[in-house]
């Protein structure tokens, strides 16, 4: 019985973390197709919401092992049991409410991963996880990802710019949007191909480990499906507060920026994932938007956006972890003290999302720049968030 | 070089990178990180220079009804090399396209 109930509380979970990787990412694809007006902000995440679940059918290889080795599992390691999942699935899910309430695009992968290692370090010890593989595979991608990423989409901005003299030409404006809106979509597929995988195989793998499923088995049909519904559900109602963000706060995109910016990331994920070396999708498609920034002439990066972006990044796997650990340390000592934890993790995101309710950003008000960040905006144009709502009213 | 990196880290290195071999530091593969970087970059600029161009083509002339034969055939070569990089890029994210890899 108690197995059955962890098993639950952990498919309930993941599924809420599935959704929040949906809302989470689709600032990466279509923040600069919302920006620019390329796509109306409900047609841009209507799309990217079909995308994403379509990626959930096409691509159901579940991995071997939850971790990817950064925790030592198997015969002479821990034992990732289905608590242990549990509580780094509620490390992973609050820090992503905490950085969508203040509206910063972090990887949700991050979040997992940090979850699961606080949740095993408390279940183990630290020898549990192999530090060197965390190194190898998140912090120093971390750095790399956006700076690749910023340098090809600062060169191909350039040449946007260049080859159309400054996007005057005729009709280049609306061109450059068409084009982006094709490249946005390919950010949103091949996301939904590996993200919605990554929750099926927490899901699966916790199945296996209660034994209710063969090892190495593909995942059941309703994982399949509800992993691809709770992302789409997810990418459908948007993380506005992150879409701005990304669009609006980085630098002003203008077509020719969001469509260099979109095609990078998408040549620089798909080229990355297919030759062995693989770049998360928030940090590449983020330095790509700083990069764009950089290659037009006079626009302005708003490195201090910037700055906070990187912090976020640099707190996401000590801070999942430490949520993770807490939770596993509580989950661990009884059937009372899961429940306990899974009631404080519904209280905490239920409470995060009343506090987001008292500043909401919607579609209607997502493309407008508030006060926040006037400090770094264009003070000659005070006015300007009455004119980016009137834009898209329009 | 590979001896050396053997002798001088933890075991636990070793056996959570089987993979572990030449060009290595920090446990990342440095070589196929520049050649991912080579051909992302690559890609990225010959598609969207060429898209770019394209579009310069399409607004040459006085107007829309006068383009230059020779620019209109130009321009749509040149989208043809971005459909062509879509329809590669379908072909990567979707696996059944190659079930072998």
């Amino acid at each position: 019985m108690d197995v059955l109930i962890t098993v639950i509380l952990v498919i309930v979970v993941a599924l809420v973390f599935d959704f929040t990787n949906g809302f989470h990412d689709t600032a990466n694809a279509m923040a600069t197709s919302v920006a620019t007006g390329a796509l109306k902000p409900r047609v841009a995440v209507g799309i990217s919401a079909v995308l994403n679940l379509v990626g959930a059918f096409l691509s159901t290889e579940v991995a071997k092992t939850i971790s990817d080795g950064i925790i030592n599992e198997g015969e002479n390691g821990v034992e990732i049991t289905p608590t242990l999942i549990f509580a780094g699935l509620i490390g992973a899910v609050l820090w992503n409410l905490a950085t969508w309430y203040l509206g910063l695009p972090s990887s949700s992968t991050h979040a997992l991963f940090g979850g699961l290692i606080g949740a095993a370090i408390i279940g183990a010890g630290f020898g549990a996880v192999n530090f060197s593989v965390v190194l190898s595979k998140i912090l120093l991608p971390a750095i790399i990802s956006p700076v690749v990423a910023g340098v090809i989409a600062l060169t191909a901005t350039y040449f946007a710019y260049i080859i159309t003299k400054q996007a005057r030409s005729r009709g280049s404006e609306a061109g450059f949007r068409h084009g982006q809106t094709v490249s946005a979509s390919l950010v949103s597929l091949a996301h939904g191909t590996n993200d919605a995988q990554k929750t099926m195989g927490v899901i699966t793998l916790t199945l296996v480990a209660a034994g209710y499923q063969d090892a190495g088995g593909a995942p059941p049909f309703w994982v399949i499906l509800s992993c691809g519904l709770a992302i789409a559900l997810g990418t459908y109602l948007g993380g506005w507060r992150i879409i701005r963000t990304v669009g609006k706060r980085i630098t002003d995109i203008h077509s020719p920026q969001g469509f260099a910016a979109e095609t990078s990331s998408a040549a620089t994920i798909l080229v990355s994932s297919h030759l062995g070396f693989a770049l998360s999708t928030t940090q590449v498609t983020s330095g790509a938007i700083v990069g764009s920034g950089l290659g037009k002439k006079l626009a302005t990066v708003h490195w201090g956006i910037v700055g906070r972006i990187a912090i976020a990044w640099g707190v996401t796997l000590p801070a999942a972890a430490l949520v993770g650990g807490l939770a596993a340390w509580a989950a661990t000592t009884s059937l009372v003290g899961l429940i306990l934890v899974a009631v404080l993790g519904a209280a905490a995101g239920v409470g995060l999302y009343l506090l987001a309710r008292r500043h909401p950003v919607t579609h209607e008000n997502v493309n407008d720049v508030d006060d926040e960040s006037s400090d770094a905006g264009d003070p000659k144009n005070p006015k300007n968030s009455k004119n980016s709502k009137k834009e898209v009213s329009a | 070089m590979s001896t050396l990196y053997l002798l001088e880290l933890p075991t636990t290195v070793i056996a959570a990178d089987e993979a572990a071999g030449e060009g290595q530091f920090l446990g990342v593969d440095w070589g196929s990180f520049v050649l991912v970087f080579v051909v992302a970059f690559a890609a990225s600029v010959l598609i969207v220079a060429t898209y770019a161009f394209g579009l310069r083509l399409l607004g040459a002339g006085p107007d829309a009804a006068h383009r230059p034969m020779p620019a209109t055939i130009g321009a749509y070569a040149c989208f043809a090399v971005g459909v062509a990089a879509v329809l590669y890029g379908l072909y990567l994210i979707i696996p059944q396209f190659h079930p072998g890899g």
